[in-house]
């Protein structure tokens, strides 16, 4: 299963490392035959500006708060391997995938964009989720 | 060395979990030792393997996942032929990282749980496979850091391919796993990033003064 990582994705395994964000990341990041998971330049872009410069809140915090990058150094290294070049090269468009599906040059049903709930439940991460897992173009 | 029935482990199983204060306790250090005695199959037969049992089954219980059905079948399954043993201890390191996620628990005993569940992993990791170039469905969980249900999800979903041996447990070709050489990260990296986490947010809730500062200051 091809699966894009949004910052979504990212902020959920870093506030809940026993969450099924963390869960799936890890999945992807170990190469399990399972989950073929990447994650894009733009996706890491967006998760390295809010977590530096814009501040964002975690579960149950009352404000928002920006990370050094010492804080962020080993979550982002970790998963690195996520960001590498090959996958980089079959997922140009990022998050405009959605609406330019055609120029990527692969069906949409190719790269499925899940939420991380209910991919966790399908992977057996988690209780599985009542409502069946559905597509979401252009996270 | 007396070995109970599987009805009788989860007779016990059941009375733990209906029991309270040091009669839990009681019956949860019965139940450790049980399992502590069959640990010999993994070469875990040390006395801090005894107390590493005892620990991770206090936790679990701390964190509402004693009473785990997950964990009552591998208990019955204990001395099953096929890695019934190897099943427990799959399955314990597996809810040691779903206790991490407790937060009741605080800091110190959720990345306790995460040291432990890697433990628990090594030692199932470090032992010879039962036949080469196949792995069971305690391998592969211990392998990915992920339960035993979720690999028999896997497989009944023939998300990895795996035949019935004669005994009925699941063999699983190894090699699959090694057909992806992209660079990956490794389990132990990613138990120490879960650790880092956790102790990194710890009393995030709170905000710093500074950042409570600025956010009264812009009306936040």
């Amino acid at each position: 299963m091809r699966v894009e990582f949004d910052t979504t994705v990212l902020w959920g395994a870093f506030h809940s490392p026993s969450g099924p964000c963390f869960s799936l990341l890890a999945l992807a990041a170990q190469r399990t035959p399972v989950l073929d998971g990447f994650i894009t330049d733009v996706i890491g872009a967006e998760f390295w500006w809010r977590a530096t410069q814009q501040g964002v809140k975690g579960p149950g915090q009352r404000v928002a708060r920006t990370y050094s990058e010492q804080e962020l150094g080993p979550f982002l290294e970790t998963f690195e391997v996520l960001l590498a070049p090959t996958s980089m090269a079959r997922a140009p468009l990022s998050r405009s995938l959605g609406q330019n599906a055609s120029l990527v040059g692969l069906p949409l049903g190719e790269i499925r964009v899940l939420r991380p709930a209910h991919l966790a439940g399908e992977l057996g991460l988690i209780d599985t989720v009542g409502t069946a897992a559905r597509v979401v173009p252009g996270v | 060395m007396e070995i109970l029935s599987p009805e009788d482990r989860v007779v016990l199983w059941r009375a733990a979990v209906d029991a309270e204060g040091a009669r839990r306790e009681t019956l949860v250090r019965t139940i450790a030792k049980e399992i502590f005695e069959s640990l010999g199959a993994l070469d875990m037969y040390a006395d801090r393997y005894a107390q590493l049992t005892i620990e991770s089954l206090g936790i679990l219980d701390d964190a509402g996942l004693f009473a785990s059905d997950s964990l009552r079948r591998c208990l019955e399954a204990l001395h099953e032929p096929g890695g019934g043993v190897e099943l427990l201890a799959a399955e314990i390191a597996g809810l040691l990282r779903d206790a991490a996620g407790i937060e009741h628990l605080g800091v110190q005993r959720r990345i306790r749980a995460v040291e432990m569940a890697s433990q628990w992993r090594e030692h199932l990791l470090l032992r010879e496979p039962a036949e080469p170039g196949y792995l069971s469905v305690a391998d592969v969980a211990a392998r990915y850091g992920v339960s035993t249900q979720a690999v028999y999800k896997w497989l009944s979903k023939q998300r990895i391919a795996g035949t019935r041996g004669p005994g009925g447990s699941w063999r699983i070709p190894a090699a699959q796993f090694r057909s992806d050489t992209r660079p990956a990260a490794t389990r132990e990296r990613l138990d120490a990033l879960q650790a880092q986490l956790i102790s990194l947010h710890d009393g995030s809730d709170l905000p710093a003064e500074e950042e409570l500062g600025g956010q009264l200051r812009t009306g936040g």
